[in-house]
C-alpha cells in the first residue's frame, strides 16, 4: 500500500521536476482564476511559434541581435488577468506558484511584498532558473488587488539582452528604463 | 424591270437534282466509317493512332485542372501562413509588451521610498 502511494506520489512529481528542469512553470492551475476575471490575456508561445517569430523581424540595426535571442529561446507564457472583485484570488494560489519555484534551479532575485491595515496585500517577485551556470529562464510575478500578471520566459535571456530589444518585435522602446 | 425579272428568275424555285438525296447520304455514311483521328486529321497518312487526339485532351485537361487546383492550394497556403504569422506577431507583441508593463510596475514598487512601502 505504502509502495503504490510512494509512486502516486512520484508521478504526480515528475510533471513538476521537469518542468522546472527546462525554466518553465506549470501555470495550468490559474486556469480557474481566468475563469473569474473580467479581463484575461493569456499566451502560450512555443519553440515553433518563436521559429516563426523569428521571420517576422524587420530588417534594422537591432535584427540581428533580436533574432539571435530569439532563436534560443523556448517559450513566452504570460497570464495576466484582472478582476472585478479586489480578493479574487488569494496567497493560497500565489503560494501555488511559489512552490513550483521553491525546485531547484530557481533564485529568487527581486521580492517586494506590502500589506496594508485592511488586509490588502500585493507582492511583486522576479526568479532567474539557472541550469549549469548559464541562465535557463526567468519568471516575474505582479500581484496586486483585483489584478495578477505572471510571466514565464523559458530559454537563455537576461534582462540586458531583452533591454537591448527595445523597439523590434513590439518591445517598447522604453523597456530600457524598466529594467534599470 | 430587268432588275425585277433577274431577281424573280434568281429565286425562282428549281427543283434538286434526283440524286441529292442519295450523294448526302452516301457522304454522311462515309464520314461515319472513317476512323475518328481522320476527323481532325484530313491526312490519313500523317493520322496518328486513333484516339490519340481525345487522350491528349484528356490529359492536357487535367494537367490544366491540376494545375488550377495546385495555384489555388499554393494561394490558400500562402494567406494562412500569412495569417499564422499576424498572429504569431500579434501574440509575441503582447506577451512581451505585458512583459515590459510588468517589470516597470515591479521596479516602481522595489524603488518606491521605504517609509512608503509599510502603508
Amino acid at each position: 500500500m505504502k509502495a503504490t502511494l510512494s509512486i502516486v506520489v512520484l508521478s504526480l512529481l515528475i510533471p513538476v521536476a521537469a518542468s522546472a528542469q527546462d525554466g518553465r512553470i506549470n501555470l495550468s492551475f490559474l486556469d480557474r482564476l481566468g475563469e473569474r476575471a473580467s479581463e484575461k490575456q493569456e499566451i502560450i508561445i512555443g519553440p515553433e511559434m518563436l521559429a516563426n517569430g523569428q521571420a517576422l523581424i524587420r530588417p534594422g540595426p537591432k535584427a540581428d541581435a533580436a533574432k539571435q535571442i530569439v532563436s534560443e529561446l523556448k517559450g513566452i507564457y504570460v497570464r495576466s488577468y484582472e478582476f472585478d472583485d479586489p480578493k479574487a484570488y488569494s496567497m493560497d494560489d500565489i503560494n501555488a506558484i511559489r512552490k513550483q519555484l521553491s525546485q531547484p534551479g530557481w533564485v529568487k532575485v527581486v521580492s517586494n511584498e506590502e500589506k496594508d491595515k485592511g488586509g490588502q496585500w500585493e507582492l511583486q517577485e522576479i526568479y532567474f532558473f539557472q541550469q549549469g551556470g548559464k541562465m535557463g529562464g526567468i519568471f516575474l510575478m505582479n500581484a496586486e488587488p483585483g489584478e495578477l500578471q505572471v510571466i514565464n520566459i523559458v530559454g537563455p535571456i537576461d534582462l540586458a539582452k531583452l533591454a537591448a530589444l527595445g523597439g523590434v518585435l513590439g518591445i517598447p522602446n522604453n523597456i530600457e528604463n524598466s529594467l534599470r | 424591270m430587268n432588275m425585277d425579272n433577274e431577281l424573280r428568275e434568281a429565286l425562282r424555285r428549281k427543283q434538286a437534282p434526283a440524286d441529292l438525296a442519295d450523294r448526302v447520304l452516301a457522304l454522311a455514311r462515309e464520314r461515319s466509317e472513317r476512323p475518328p483521328a481522320d476527323r481532325f486529321n484530313t491526312s490519313t497518312a500523317t493520322a496518328a493512332k486513333p484516339g490519340t487526339s481525345r487522350i491528349v485532351m484528356r490529359w492536357l485537361a487535367a494537367a490544366a485542372v491540376l494545375a488550377v487546383t495546385a495555384g489555388g492550394a499554393e494561394r490558400y497556403y500562402t494567406r494562412q501562413q500569412a495569417a499564422e504569422a499576424a498572429r504569431v506577431e500579434h501574440e509575441i507583441r503582447i506577451a512581451l509588451q505585458i512583459t515590459s508593463e510588468t517589470l516597470a510596475r515591479v521596479q516602481s514598487k522595489i524603488s518606491e521610498p521605504a517609509d512608503n512601502a509599510g502603508r
